[in-house]
């Protein structure tokens, strides 16, 4: 009894943590929306941005020597694209432009929003928890792995394939644009973000995650089907 | 699709028999005498029916009635 009531001391703490939490992120996530939307209104056809340009034939070479800092340390460095800057205010389709500033802003809060996603989710799980601790008095075991959690767990997985999914969208509009507005004789210009660095592992967990909670959910069935067995 | 019906507590009522001393004879606890007298048993062991058409002297059909939806009907 001693050990159930200091479960619950725990779990209530926890959960007040995750809500001061939710506040903050969501206050975070209020104003940079706010921002987002006070730019994109007052300048819609304005957008700035970051671009990587590949050369076509050769690779950019630099006039001054690359020194290492390491002692007696060979370095030869080739870059293969430069980082360049765009400032593009003078295009003719603002609706569009306006679409990929909704999209970027969307796609840059997108870690917040995933984080805010997962702490609410898992808030809930422990006030669900809690609730029922606190009306049918078992212990914490019975209450984790109910079908409103498990369909919460489920809602987590699938957040982690989205995740993925929302940031090559982002990198496409971006090639998409750049390949419309900016154009160098010689050079392909790209977007900054590489396939590779989207966040492809998180697929993979959302997988491995759905695939749990199938088998915590075939679990539950049965227990509930050997439990009602007379 | 129809329902099964346990007739658990008419039989019991015949025979007057309470729900303890069914479950000490049939050697189950009383809670899950309850769950199969209530209807919210998924599945019933042989043995259990068994044990039970054995103590209250009757046959399964007494116990477990069989009745179709109003869906069912209409179609």
């Amino acid at each position: 009894m001693c050990r159930m009531k200091s479960n619950f001391l725990t779990l209530k703490s926890i959960r007040v943590g995750f809500d001061i939490i939710t506040a903050f992120m969501m206050l975070l996530i209020c104003s940079f929306i706010a921002m987002n939307v006070f730019t994109i209104w007052h300048k819609p056809k304005e957008v700035i941005g970051v671009a990587a340009i590949h050369p076509d034939k050769e690779t950019i070479l630099f006039n001054e020597n690359l020194v290492s800092d390491g002692q007696n340390v060979d370095l030869k460095i080739q870059p293969k694209y430069l980082e360049v800057e765009y400032d593009l205010n003078f295009a003719h389709n603002s609706t569009s432009l306006v679409f990929y500033r909704i999209l970027t802003a969307f796609t840059l809060n997108l870690s917040l929003l995933f984080s805010l996603f997962i702490v609410f989710q898992l808030r809930n799980i422990i006030n669900s928890v809690l609730k029922e601790m606190k009306h049918k008095g078992k212990s914490l075991s019975h209450h984790v792995f109910s079908r409103k959690n498990i369909q919460r767990l489920r809602y987590l997985a699938f957040a982690f394939i989205l995740f993925p999914l929302i940031e090559l969208s982002a990198y496409w509009a971006d090639n998409l644009l750049l390949e419309r507005y900016v154009k160098i004789t010689g050079t392909k210009v790209m977007s900054v973000l590489a396939l590779a660095d989207l966040s492809w592992d998180y697929i993979l967990i959302g997988l491995v995650f759905i695939i749990l909670i199938e088998v915590i959910h075939k679990g539950i069935a049965l227990q509930e089907e050997n439990d009602l067995t007379v | 699709m129809g329902t099964i019906i346990v007739n658990l507590d008419v039989m019991m009522a015949k025979r007057k028999m309470s729900l303890n001393e069914l479950a000490s004879k049939i050697d189950i606890t009383a809670p899950n005498l309850s769950i199969l007298k209530t209807g919210k048993a998924k599945a019933i062991r042989f043995s259990t029916l068994t044990a039970i058409c054995q103590v209250l002297n009757c046959q399964p059909g007494d116990i477990l009635e069989y009745k179709e939806c109003a869906n069912d009907l209409s179609e």
